[in-house]
């Protein structure tokens, strides 16, 4: 598991959720794909936030019920995919926003392939700016309304 | 390490599955490309029809494959308007391409 120099409170994600929200409005307004990157990591600390506060993670035997692997402390989890230990898997964030909050799963998981294409590749390419939009917005939007809880 | 044979079967394996999730009369290509050293498993997809609609139905449909092979390989995705092979692939990376 990889906790290293994620936020630990909820209130600090969500701050750092806002804060990031309005640097990626600002570069929408300019035109600049790196929005997408923004949207993104205000997306993951809204996630992360629900993750603090979901209560599965207080009862081992309900996380269980859901997936075995996870585990109490992946509610601190900063890593975005699993990895393949020996035989087993863990957890990354993206896997345990598909198991916790599947609603928002598909959403998520192309916020990032977006990040992703933005950073590494040659920009957004197939993917709009409102699809990214989009999926931003309802992600954040579950989370205000409370709907994302195992 | 898993051996040559067996990754490269798995990589054909997550390929297929992939295609037939998707239905291969809506995609124009896909690869997928597997490394050994954490099987991390990189699947790109270029879709004959890339609205919003439609890629939200390939990725559901990829996250079912995905689920088949939880514990063999991790998956990501990428959508893309088309598969162009620059350079030769390595040997040490199993690959498997649709097209």
């Amino acid at each position: 598991m990889s906790l290293s120099a994620g936020l630990r409170s909820v209130d600090k994600c969500l701050m750092r959720a806002a804060a990031i929200e309005q640097t990626g409005s600002r570069l929408a307004q300019l035109e600049d794909e790196w929005f997408a990157v923004c949207y993104f990591y205000s997306a993951y600390h809204l996630v992360k936030a629900a993750f603090i506060q979901d209560e599965v993670f207080d009862s081992a035997t309900a996380l269980s019920r859901i997936d075995p692997r996870l585990a109490m402390d992946d509610r601190y989890i900063t890593r975005h995919n699993g990895r393949i230990a020996g035989r087993e898997r863990t957890l990354g964030v993206n896997d345990i926003v598909k198991k916790l909050y599947p609603q928002i799963a598909v959403r998520y998981v192309r916020l990032h392939t977006a990040s992703i294409a933005v950073r590494y590749s040659e920009g957004l390419g197939v993917i709009a700016s409102d699809s990214v939009l989009d999926d931003f917005e309802d992600i954040r939007d579950s989370y205000y309304r409370g709907e994302l809880k195992a | 390490m898993k051996p040559a044979n067996e990754l490269q079967a798995l990589t054909t394996s997550i390929g297929e599955h992939s295609v037939d999730a998707i239905g291969a009369e809506h995609l124009n290509a896909l690869e997928v490309s597997l490394d050994s050293r954490d099987m991390t498993c990189q699947v790109i997809v270029a879709l004959s029809d890339n609205s919003d609609a439609e890629q939200r139905r390939v990725l559901t449909a990829l996250l079912d494959v995905e689920s088949l092979y939880y514990d063999e390989a991790v998956l990501s995705f990428s959508f893309v308007d088309s598969i162009e092979h620059d350079s030769a692939p390595l040997e040490s990376v199993p690959q498997y391409n649709y097209a």
